[in-house]
């Protein structure tokens, strides 16, 4: 799985017609200048030995250089991934609560106008651009009643005292216990709520679709009323009928959610200038740097294959007719 | 021989959309103790519908309206769901058409019986409910290694029969079946009916077998209830049935089974069963029934006793 | 696939009282409309800052709120210009902006959808027909691609085709090909099982004849329901793209670019710049979104949940 996302990766990155150095770099800069760039992508060896070259290099970690400054790609994405996955957790949870509590709701609820209430909420929030969705929480809660920051993980001021650490985790809650100083969480806090709370709804609108049909199908399903006939107790049928059958379509919809919050964290950290591996791919673009694009995209390539193969093993768990 | 159920009246509609529809309408029937009662009618005729009525299965969508529904003794009508609750599985139980859905696809065989067991003796020991669910599994002839199987690795037949054990497990004083062998083919069938039988005579079972077969019902049933469009139109003994049909729906269903041995012409019956939405005025049957007579299309018969059958038709006063 | 029968489709749907698709038809063909003759209804240019009237330039004021006006004077007297939704930074009519992107944006997510539906299907076509090596060797891919997040593989695209409406377009493309591919995939798989393809082939018709004649039509149900959804999508793909600066390039009037340009000034409070783009991209893809899951419902019944 993971050579055939980085096979994919390659191609589209480098095999597609196009020369990626002079479309981000301007074609205002000297010949001379593109074609060092070229050379030092390894752009001018033919296209077998840039194959080989790329695997092997990413296989032991190198992702090349900046162009600008000269520091390996690597090295940035590292200390920029512990961000992303904060948001990522913190989005999650609030995407699961919101998702799974509207869908068991409107499908325990079997009134008419609750029915369609999940299927409502998540077009709306299908159609609502992630970025867009930050916007409008950045000017209400943000800027127009001044709740919430606006922007950045911690403040800057807190930003230099985390840096004294004795080892730099970058996971601010590990960071700020180390550093001695537990109220730099408080202040983390209240910078992720508004970029949690973007990306936590946008994805929630899939939870909440697949957790409402998933429930329907299963309460209603006969095993359920047989089970009903027997006497079964009312904890057995809930967990053992219930949530060990919604398993399965979660977990499938669980892999689905990784490309989307991998997607949405792109946008919600540019807007909200979450210094995540999702801004940097934006500061990468800005930046022209074709290198450092490449890299952050091949890591999200390896994140996906990782987390696809975690989803199957579960699934394969959870659902015996897979196993046997 | 006693009576162990007694329905009265019963009315249960189904609600579509901001319609209601009748699917059944005053329904009257009994069964004894130790007696099988054959309920036949064609799909669509409620018998599927009165048969959850009892153990208060409906769908959401479904409201018993008006009737009563005697259980030894007492009106489960007026029953809660918590009573429903300590009645279903351990007094009544139900065996479903389906073998296969109904049966939990992500737990073990074992697993259904343990949580049967668990959910009405609090105390009971794994190695109870085990020793327990291994003779359960040799009466219904399904070897006892299936026990650690899931229901997708087992055939229908044999999830069927595990059905059927559940259903058993704790020794119920009723028993209905809907339909529980139609999705099997007929091999397997003439198999479960055996086991049937032979369940009938060891252990001396009431039951509620339900079917649109006319012929199967004949190999189990002591008593045939028939019913049509929502109305049990009569009722007598088995045998007496085959051999002397006094409804014309009876007799058109008699006309439509095939005999072994017996050159017959197989006689479909003309027209179709009628809409729930919009019966018709009068006998329900009357616009398929040979025999109409002016009164057929204006008043409804009532299930009246004409000489030891039950029956709802004017030809009979 | 006959135009009749795309006809008797649209007819049987518009006569249907689902909300969910007549809601959505209402939205898409207002943003439709929009996009055709829009442009020609705009009272200025979406790209340029000031307006000529007789002759004589006059610039437009940045940052005005919706609603404001401006009076110039000409020779032939005073004339009000009106700015329903206000003026960009560099003053621009927002309005102007608005009505413009549209034909821009629905033209790209157009493109988009054209070349993804009729590579994916036929890739779907070919995987799902040959089965055997072939088959697994494309599912593969396809699944690759499919599990990787969308916005990402636009991105890494288009950072090297570069920018323009065709490119943008085929980046986005190139994100909805598994989708037509899996679709088509499956449904050829389960009518190739039906004993009647035997039959035809049994009658002596060649691979080419019964995909295209047998198994396509069989499938435009399934594209039905697929196709506006991805449509919608590929509208805020593209939104996403021009919004991180891979779209086309100033002045060219663009939803998602607006939304970033608007951002900043979002928060000094201009908010008219960034909202309204936000709100048409809202519209139109919910426009789409319910078109699509309203012919869903009409043309696929869901069996009821009892």
């Amino acid at each position: 799985m993971i050579f055939i996302l980085l096979t994919i990766v390659f191609i589209v990155m480098r095999a597609l017609p196009g020369d990626p150095v002079s479309m981000l770099e301007g074609k205002d800069i000297p010949e001379e200048v593109l074609a060092r760039r070229r050379a030092e992508l390894g752009l001018d060896k033919p296209l077998y030995i840039q194959y080989i070259s790329y695997i092997s290099s990413v296989l032991r970690g190198d992702l090349g250089v900046t162009a600008l400054e000269k520091v390996p790609v690597a090295q940035y994405i590292a200390m920029r991934l512990p961000a992303t996955v904060e948001l990522a957790i913190s989005s999650s949870i609030i995407a699961i609560l919101i998702g799974v509590f509207l869908g068991v709701v409107a499908s325990f609820f079997k009134q008419k106008y609750l029915m369609p209430l999940a299927r409502i909420y998540s077009s709306i929030v299908f159609s609502i651009p992630v970025f867009y969705l930050g916007l409008l929480f950045q000017a209400s809660l943000g800027v127009g009643i001044g709740l919430f920051p606006t922007g950045g993980r911690v403040s800057p001021l807190n930003d230099i005292v985390l840096s004294e650490a004795p080892v730099r985790t970058n996971f601010v809650i590990i960071d700020s216990l180390l550093v001695g100083r537990p109220d730099i969480i408080l202040d983390f806090l209240s910078h992720i709520i508004l970029p949690s709370l973007t990306l936590g709804i946008y994805l929630s609108s899939i939870f909440a679709r697949v957790t409402y049909l998933s429930l329907q199908e299963i309460l209603s399903q006969e095993f359920v009323v047989a089970a009903r006939s027997r006497g079964l107790l009312d904890s057995i049928i809930i967990w053992r009928y219930g949530v060990r059958n919604v398993l399965i379509p979660l977990t499938t919809m669980a892999g689905l959610q990784i490309a989307a919050l991998l997607g949405g964290a792109v946008l919600t950290e540019t807007v909200f200038s979450w210094p995540g591996i999702g801004s940097l791919v934006y500061e990468g673009i800005l930046k022209r740097d074709y290198a450092l694009v490449q890299g952050v995209v091949t890591i999200y390539a390896f994140i996906v294959a990782v987390t696809n193969l975690l989803v199957d093993i579960i699934y394969a768990y959870v659902d015996p007719r897979v196993r046997f | 021989m006693k009576t162990l159920l007694e329905i009265k009246d019963l009315k249960v509609i189904y609600e579509i959309g901001d319609k209601a529809v009748e699917a059944v309408s005053g329904a009257n029937l009994n069964v004894r103790k130790g007696e099988v009662l054959g309920l036949v009618g064609e799909s669509g005729s409620g018998k599927t519908t009165l048969g959850l009525s009892v153990i208060r299965l409906l769908p959401y969508n479904a409201k018993i309206i008006s009737g009563e529904i005697v259980f030894e003794g007492e009106d489960l009508l007026k029953y809660d769901e918590k009573d429903m609750k300590k009645i279903r599985g351990r007094r009544i139980a139900m065996i479903f058409q389906d073998p296969f859905s109904s049966l939990n696809p992500v737990s073990r065989i074992k697993d259904h019986f343990i949580e049967l067991f668990r959910s009405h003796y609090k105390n009971i020991s794994y190695e109870e409910i085990i020793k327990r669910s291994r003779e359960l599994l040799k009466l219904v002839e399904v070897p006892s290694d299936k026990l650690d199987s899931y229901p997708h690795q087992l055939s229908g037949g044999q999830r069927q029969r595990i059905a059927i054990a559940l259903a058993i497990a704790l020794e119920p004083d009723l028993i209905i079946a809907d339909e529980p062998t139609s999705s099997l083919d007929v091999l397997v069938e003439a198999q479960v009916m055996e086991l049937f039988r032979e369940l009938k005579r060891s252990r001396d079972i009431s039951m509620i077998f339900i079917t649109h077969n006319m012929a199967l019902v004949s190999e189990i049933a002591d008593r045939i209830a028939v019913m049509y469009a929502g109305k049990i139109v009569e009722i007598a003994d088995a045998e007496e049935i085959f051999i002397n049909p006094m409804h014309p729906y009876t007799q058109a269903l008699m006309a439509s089974v095939p005999e072994v041995g017996v050159y017959k012409k197989l006689r479909a019956i003309p027209g179709e069963p009628p809409s729930l939405m919009n019966p018709p005025r009068g006998c329900r049957f009357h616009p398929r029934c040979p025999y109409v007579m002016d009164i057929c299309r204006s008043i409804e018969p009532t299930l009246k006793k004409v000489g030891d059958h039950y029956v709802a038709c004017h030809l009979y006063k | 696939m006959s135009i009749e029968s795309w006809i008797e489709i649209l007819r049987i749907s518009l006569r249907s009282r689902n909300k969910t698709f007549l809601t959505g038809f209402i939205l898409m063909m207002f943003a439709i409309s929009l996009a055709i003759i829009g442009v020609y209804l705009t009272p200025y240019d979406p790209t340029k800052s000031y307006v000529v009237i007789d002759g004589k330039r006059f610039d437009i004021q940045p940052l005005l709120p919706p609603g404001s006006k401006m009076i110039v004077e000409t020779s032939s007297g005073n004339i009000t210009l009106i700015f329903y939704l206000g003026t960009d930074q560099l003053g621009r009519d927002v309005l102007s902006r608005v009505v413009a992107g549209a034909r821009f944006v629905l033209l790209v997510a157009f493109i988009a959808t054209a070349i993804s539906s009729l590579i994916g299907i036929i890739l779907g076509l070919i995987s799902g027909y040959a089965g055997g090596l072939t088959d697994r060797i494309i599912s593969l891919v396809m699944d690759a691609m499919y599990a990787f997040p969308g916005l990402i593989l636009a991105i890494a695209v288009a950072a090297l085709i570069g920018v323009g409406i065709i490119n943008m377009a085929l980046a986005i493309a190139v994100v909805y090909i598994p989708s037509y591919f899996r679709m088509m995939r499956g449904v050829v798989l389960s009518i190739k099982s039906l004993s009647y393809i035997d039959a035809v082939r049994l009658m002596g018709a060649g691979s080419f004849r019964i995909l295209f004649r047998h198994l396509l039509p069989n499938a435009l149900y399934s594209v039905i329901a697929v196709l506006p959804i991805n449509f919608a999508d590929a509208i805020i793909t593209e939104a996403g793209l021009s919004f991180l600066g891979l779209g086309i390039p100033p002045p060219t009037p663009d939803w998602g670019f607006d939304l970033n340009r608007g951002q900043k000034f979002f928060v000094s409070g201009y908010w008219w710049i960034g909202a309204f783009p936000g709100l048409m991209i809202i519209i139109t893809v919910l426009g789409f979104l319910l078109l699509g899951e309203g012919l869903n419902d009409i043309l696929n019944p869901r069996r009821s949940v009892r």
